[in-house]
């Protein structure tokens, strides 16, 4: 019995003190930085420096497809093909979009995830200190992220009006949709941060890939043209408009800012060709960096299956047959191709070149911006390195044009502007006050520059054109007739179905 | 680089606690008492036949010996010991020992109930059972030719459904037991082999396995905790017993896909779209499915003397797929080893060693191929009017016919994508008796696993012809396991009391790093993988800690009241501290009434059980409460001609996140008739699990994503009876029969507040689907199909669309969505059956799930063009409208993929097995010998139109949206000849 004890206490004491070995070890707190990047250790010039190229990420893959301008599709200049999975495109070319309808949550969640990468940089600006070497750089870092933030809710404003305007990385379910008029300020503030942050012209980069405070500042130009238009129709505006822009145009040189003497480079893929002069703000496309950069609204998606292509983004033949012609309407439509297989006609075989108008899948015409340059990208290939321009050196000379005729003036700066567009688009075509409303002449002038950028649905809308232009649809149209409605009640996209139901305060 | 030094410092002091317990348990031993005398005998059974390896053991002590090959033992006893003396399928007899020194025993055979079953760190009797445990043994399923473990659960066991989401070679395979609770984690059930948690089915030799007992309900899981809710499964691996015996089996099978999909022939494709037949064309569907070839070979030896046994066996299975070039291979080799130092130590040693080889198994089988478009779905879409190779040789790889698709022969046949899995497993088992009632268990375990990938595909899949590329991982999980376990068991003059007290460690480390090397201008091979254009790395670490004690009480009465009440306390790294710790209580209790039945009542026994318990669920990632930037995903070409390293904001983490917790109440039945000739077992469940670990999604304007946030409610009620009878029971003729049924009825109950549904695409995204595919929805169960509904075609004269196309349920808002079906089953059944005439014998298996659906979008991309497929290929488009034909079969018009046209009814009835052996008696030098062949999935019988109504694109952990056939690889038919020999 005493031996039994004996081995008893022996057996509890290892025990007692394995448990105590073991516990000993038995670590249960996380170590967070063992294992991933602490965001609170994120304080130097290089951590906001990747925080931006982060955002530049959300940027990228923003804009990698179509659908980013879905509602565009609206427009006059713009169509897609009658069938196969181009469902969305089509409804928001027959402005039937619905808040159910497919890509339409695109621009709406990729902007808001650019919108998110760039408020975690505002909201900690202050924890980048950095060396004191350091700060035009810090500065400008900063400046790009409000530059950007503005840029998005810009976009968002102009596709679905009210939006809810989030500045902050705390999650908040419940925040509600804002006016669109607190929606501009807010941009006006952000692009106003961003011009005194930015530097003049940014280093490293050869074209205006990276924003410059000129950038800001044309933005803020477009800002107000459209804040003097629909739905706010605040004119004094327009002259503030105008001034910003001309403020721009006047320190062109020192932004880098200029018209490129042949518009069919734009398309280019060659790197002194995509990284212009013409570039006020871009998204640049490297291909060679990686698949994943390219851009896959361009090349393919622009032809007819008949020739190889993708069927996505089209012209509008009524649109095409309004076209003034000269060197700009060859740089801007592409319209005969190489037929795949034989057509069902019998009369053209396989490998001939033939006008749009014959082709079986489908006959519309091409752009020449969304294809690119047949000797550089061939029909079949649907990632390529062409630039996404959100606003050409061309894009604010129009508004400034415009915006000083609609502001009532009539300097022969603002006509310069304008005839510097005309004459790379026709040759020597300047136009004056004999001509006609400066104003009018360069809205038009907006129509075909401009034409299948995606821009000419947002002068559309501000000017509350819509049903006027799209009066004017080609009953060859093989989409078929606009059939939604053309009011300023229809000008926006629905919110996506799929964010009413994560915030159903969204569907008031 | 903290972490790894501090796992370091206590793997030492791990190692250094185990070496102690080995010296002081080995000193106190030899101090230890000398047993009183020696009792030596035969066991026979009722025949007066010897039975080697049976069981003699001291009651109340381990102290025990194994009885020898003519079935002759010989043990010390203390004085006023008891012996009971045990053998597998006979009944326990208890002999007091008295003044007798020689006992002869003869053991009745066969009361079932009387078998030790698992229930986790312990055993009970099978009669004592107060929970719901299915057990199953090896010889439940040694009449079936397999080598995948989970093939012996299907249909074997009421309230668990093996579900074979894929017939690749290697692919996960899905287990549930009593349905699914969790809406965002991992649904599959916790597997523990050998009392080491978190091993995989999938490595291991099914000719190892003793034993599988299946934990379903709570007051049986609640022991396993916060890894309990989805049930457990225990897996018991054999030991040696009696005299030396070397078992050899072989078997080879050939597989094929049982029927081909009805397809357009090339002519009619080219007809129908105008084009000419190029070379003859191709049937994509003969050129991409073969034969499948598996050679299986296993070999095992084993035996005992009085203080050693040993088992150790190899195990080498080659398979083939049946489709091309793909393969899969496993060799493993076991040893396992129990040594009796002296008559209070004992020490068991397993070692498992495993290699796996997979070729070309893309997502563990979910798909056929890394493009969602290609593999099967392009198999079926691909242009039939043009041959795999072009006359010069050379591949067709692109059609001018509208598919864009690159051609999936070429890429398969130019991938060369291997996965080998290295597992590494051993665990020591040490058991002591420290007093007469007291016995220590530690249980210390490792399992390793080292995951190799390297991968190129010479043509990539996708929708346009890209450069070859290479990519590769290298992946290690460890878990090391102690487990402490002081049992104390005594019996009381009509009552037995039995207490166990358990403290354990657990960790686990996964971590890994792979390697992209991108576009490759240079075709190569996987080792050129530096030819790679925009190369691209990353790296991983998951650790995770959990620390338990656990607390178990059984009493019993008389052997009519069995009460047991189990706790454990889990306190878990992934959750931040002040939530880390969860408490899972269980009860439960059973009564035997078989005293009101008279002797010669049919009735024989009756045995009534009811259990409650919580269990948890703790299946989140490491890190899941902190926020994290996540490197490597947000580089950019910043300046537009090179790439920068950027980062982002990775999830968002959530520091309040705790266990997701199932309770359950279960009441059930057992009824023996006729002497035990017929068992059934029949029980009812309700299971409801709340505080969700619930990925709830972030307002795109947030920020996006999800967040888990512990929010929602799933209820689970089911029913499942096991019926098993030897139906026939001669001297020659013996039939065995079992039948179980399950039914499981599923309830979102709620999601996050002011939620009422979630939308999901469990198969991933497609621009051809309106509204997502799936939807999670309050009161309605998981696996919920979402979209249009198909109303035929607009016909002539249609106002409202134009003539020919598909027609869909609008309203003046347009599409109507709606819920379209469901793929979660109503109820399941499997009935296997075993005959025996003399020296041959017979098996079958039926499995039968009924009552769900299958989105088949295996046909739904063929049906219309739509996406990267111009033109239909499906044969039911020969039939498609035509003015003058007005069928419901669309010519044109929209092609919603998530439609209800493509929503099919998946019921199946299967005969999974059918097995014909032939046992060979008395062949000199042999001690037994069997031959045998078998089929499986003979036949199906189903409404299904695609390959297979059990194949699904998902994942085997996700319920959120199950049977989606997305080009999913479908079970093959497979005939297979085996022999087994003994010696």
């Amino acid at each position: 019995m005493k031996n039994k004890l004996k081995i008893t206490r022996r057996v509890i004491t290892i025990v007692a003190l394995c448990v105590v070995f073991l516990t000993a070890c038995v670590n249960l707190e996380e170590d967070v930085s063992a294992a991933r990047l602490d965001p609170a250790n994120l304080t130097s010039l290089e951590g906001l420096e990747a925080s931006v190229v982060g955002a530049y990420k959300q940027v990228g893959l923003s804009v990698k497809w179509a659908q980013f301008w879905i509602n565009s599709f609206g427009a006059d200049d713009l169509t897609t093909h009658s069938g196969k999975n181009k469902i969305s495109f089509r409804e928001a070319d027959r402005r039937t979009l619905t808040s159910a309808s497919g890509r339409i949550n695109t621009a709406w969640e990729e902007s808001y995830k650019v919108i998110k990468s760039v408020n975690n940089i505002i909201e900690n600006k202050d924890n980048f200190e950095g060396k004191e070497s350091d700060r035009v750089a810090i500065n400008s870092l900063i400046g790009e992220a409000y530059f950007l933030r503005g840029l998005y809710y810009f976009n968002l404003t102009q596709t679905f009006g009210e939006v809810p305007l989030n500045l902050t990385i705390e999650i908040d379910p419940d925040l509600g949709k804002s006016e669109i008029s607190e929606i501009y300020t807010q941009i006006e503030s952000d692009f106003l941060n961003a011009e005194s942050l930015l530097p003049v012209k940014y280093p490293g980069v050869n074209a205006a890939i990276r924003p410059n405070s000129g950038s800001a500042r044309a933005f803020l130009a477009k800002l107000y043209l459209h804040w003097a238009g629909w739905p706010l129709k605040d004119s004094g505006k327009y002259a503030l408009a105008a001034s910003s822009a001309k403020t721009v145009i006047d320190n062109a040189g020192a932004h880098g800012f200029a018209l490129v003497p042949d518009m069919n480079t734009l398309w280019s893929i060659a790197d002194e060709n995509r990284l212009n002069s013409e570039i006020v703000f871009a998204v640049a496309h490297c291909v060679d960096c990686g698949n994943s950069y390219a851009n896959r609204h361009t090349g393919k998606l622009g032809y007819a299956s008949s020739v190889g292509g993708w069927n996505e983004v089209f012209a509008e033949i009524a649109f095409l047959e309004d076209f003034p012609e000269g060197p700009r309407k060859d740089a801007t439509y592409v319209l005969e191709g190489k037929l795949k297989k034989d057509d069902s006609d019998g009369i053209h075989k396989k490998g001939d070149i033939v006008n749009w108008t014959i082709f079986d899948d489908e006959a519309h015409p091409s752009f020449k911006k969304v294809t690119g340059l047949l000797e550089e990208i061939p029909t079949g290939n649907s990632s390529t390195s062409m630039t996404t321009y959100f606003m050409r050196y061309a894009d604010l000379l129009l508004i400034y044009a415009e915006a000083e005729g609609r502001s009532g003036g009539s300097s022969v700066e603002a006509w310069e502007a304008l005839n510097k567009v005309r004459r790379r688009a026709y040759g020597n075509s300047n136009v004056d006050l004999s001509t006609g409303d400066l104003a009018e002449l360069a809205f038009t002038e907006r129509k075909w520059e401009l034409a299948g950028e995606f821009i000419r649905w947002g002068d559309l809308v501000r000017m509350e054109r819509v049903a006027n232009a799209l009066a004017n649809r080609s009953t060859n149209e093989l989409v078929g007739p606009v059939e939604g409605d053309t009011s300023p009640a229809n000008y926006f996209s629905p919110i996506p179905q799929s964010e009413i139901d994560r915030a159903p305060q969204l569907s008031n | 680089m903290k972490f790894f030094s501090n796992f370091f410092l206590c793997k030492v002091k791990n190692r250094l606690g185990l070496i102690l317990i080995v010296f002081f348990i080995g000193l106190g031993t030899n101090s230890a008492s000398a047993q009183a005398k020696t009792v030596q005998g035969t066991i026979t059974d009722e025949s007066g036949e010897p039975l080697p390896g049976a069981n003699v053991i001291e009651q109340g002590t381990s102290n025990g010996a194994v009885s020898d090959f003519d079935g002759n033992y010989i043990i010390d006893v203390s004085e006023e010991a008891s012996l009971a003396i045990s053998y597998v399928g006979f009944d326990t007899k208890v002999i007091v020992v008295g003044s007798q020194t020689i006992i002869n025993v003869s053991l009745n055979a066969n009361n079932v109930l009387d078998e030790v079953v698992l229930v986790g760190y312990g055993t009970q009797r099978k009669s004592d059972l107060t929970g719901s445990i299915s057990s199953i043994g090896a010889k439940d399923f040694e009449k079936q030719p397999i080598f995948r473990v989970e093939d012996a659960l299907s249909g074997r066991a009421s309230g668990v459904q093996v579900s074979k989401n894929s017939g690749a070679p290697g692919a996960d395979i899905k287990i549930r037991i009593r349905g699914a609770n969790s809406i965002s984690s991992n649904n599959q059930p916790l597997i523990v082999i050998d009392g080491i948690i978190g091993g995989e089915l999938k490595s291991i030799n099914t000719n190892d396995i003793q034993s599988m007992e299946i934990l379903k309900d709570a007051s049986a899981t609640a022991i396993y905790g916060s890894r309990g809710a989805n049930g457990v499964i225990l897996v018991t691996t054999k030991k040696g017993s009696g005299k030396a015996k070397i078992n050899v089996g072989y078997f080879t099978s050939v597989s094929e896909v049982p029927e081909f999909i009805d397809l357009l022939s090339s002519q009619e494709f080219a007809t129908i779209n105008g084009l000419t037949v190029t070379e003859g064309g191709a049937d994509y569907q003969k050129e991409f499915f073969q034969t499948g070839i598996t050679n299986n070979l296993q070999v095992s030896l084993s035996g005992s003397d009085d203080t050693f046994s040993y088992f150790i066996s190899g195990n080498s299975v080659d398979q083939s797929g049946v489709s091309i070039n793909t393969n899969y291979k496993r060799y493993s080799l076991r040893s396992n080893l129990n040594a009796k130092v002296n008559d209070k130590l004992s020490i068991g040693l397993n070692l498992f060693g495993g290699i796996e080889d997979s070729h070309n198994l893309v997502a563990n089988g979910e798909r056929t191929s890394t493009d969602v478009r290609g593999g099967i779905t392009a198999v079926l879409g691909w242009d039939p009017t043009l041959p795999v190779k072009n006359v010069n040789g050379n591949y067709n790889l692109m059609s001018p016919n509208g598919v864009g698709l690159v051609n999936p022969i070429a890429v398969r046949r130019e991938s060369d994508v291997n996965v080998t899995t290295n597992s590494f497993n051993a665990n020591l088992n040490l058991s002591y008796k420290i007093v007469d009632n007291l016995t220590l268990n530690v249980v210390g375990g490792l399992l390793h696993k080292n995951k190799i990938t390297e991968g190129y595909r010479g043509v990539p899949a996708g929708s346009s012809v890209e450069p070859p590329s290479a990519n590769g991982s290298f992946a290690s999980d460890i878990t090391l396991q102690n487990s402490n376990i002081l049992t104390w068991n005594k019996d009381f003059t009509k009552s037995n009391l039995k207490l166990t007290g358990i403290y354990e460690i657990y960790k686990n480390v996964n971590r890994g790093f792979s390697a992209n090397g991108g576009p490759m201008n240079i075709p190569a091979n996987f080792f050129s993988i530096q030819l790679g254009t925009t190369p691209n790395i990353s790296s991983i670490l998951k650790p995770r800690t959990m620390e338990s004690w656990i607390g178990r009480g059984e009493y019993n009465y008389n052997r009519k009241l069995f009460l047991t009440a189990t706790i454990r306390s889990d306190k878990s790294s992934v959750f931040a501290s002040g939530n880390q710790t969860g408490i899972f209580p269980s009860i439960s209790a059973a009564y035997q009434l078989d005293d009101i039945f008279s002797d010669n009542s049919f009735i024989n026994r009756l045995k009534l059980r009811g259990g409650y318990g919580e269990t948890g669920n703790q299946s989140i990632a490491p890190f899941s409460t902190s926020n994290t930037i996540s490197p490597g995903e947000a580089n950019f070409p910043i300046n537009g001609l090179s790439e920068s390293i950027g980062i982002a904001l990775g999830a968002t983490g959530n520091p309040d996140l705790t266990w997701e917790t199932t309770t359950q109440t279960n009441i059930g039945v057992d009824f023996s008739f006729f002497n035990s000739r017929i068992n059934l077992s029949a029980d009812a469940y309700r299971k409801n699990t709340t505080d969700l670990l619930l990925a709830v999604p972030i307002p795109a304007y947030e920020g996006g994503g999800t967040i888990l946030r512990n929010i929602g409610e799933v209820s689970n009620n089911g029913f499942e009876f096991n019926l098993d009878a030897k139906v026939v029971s001669t001297d020659k003729f013996n039939w065995i029969s079992a039948l179980n049924f399950s039914t499981n009825k599923n309830k979102v109950v709620s999601l996050t507040e002011g939620q009422t549904q979630i939308f999901v695409n469990p198969a991933g995204e497609n621009s051809n689907s309106a509204g997502s595919m799936g939807i999670i929805r309050v009161g309605d169960p998981l696996g919920q199909f979402y979209g249009p509904t198909f109303l035929g075609t607009h016909q002539s004269g249609a106002t409202d669309g134009t003539p020919g196309d598909a027609r869909y349920l609008e309203d003046t808002d347009g599409l109507v969505l709606g819920v379209t079906g469901n793929g979660t089953p109503d109820y399941t059944i499997g009935f296997n059956n075993t005959l025996t005439y003399g020296n041959l014998d017979l098996n079958f298996l039926i499995n039968m799930v009924q009552g769900f659906d299958v989105l088949n979008l295996s046909r739904a991309f063929v049906s219309l063009p739509g996406g990267a497929i111009n033109n239909a290929t499906i044969g039911e488009y020969r039939n498609r409208w035509t003015p003058t034909n007005e069928t419901n079969i669309p010519a044109t018009g929209n092609n919603f993929i998530n439609s209800s046209r493509f929503i099919e009814d998946g019921s199946f009835l299967r005969l999974s097995n059918i097995s014909l052996g032939y046992n060979i008696k008395e062949v000199k030098g042999f001690n037994s010998l069997r031959v045998y062949a078998s089929a499986q999935n003979l036949f199906t019988i189903t409404d299904y139109t695609g390959y297979d109504p059990e194949a699904s694109s998902t994942s085997a952990s996700s319920d959120s949206g199950s049977s989606i056939d997305w080009g999913a690889s479908p079970n093959p038919r497979t005939f297979t000849f085996g022999i087994n020999i003994g010696f």
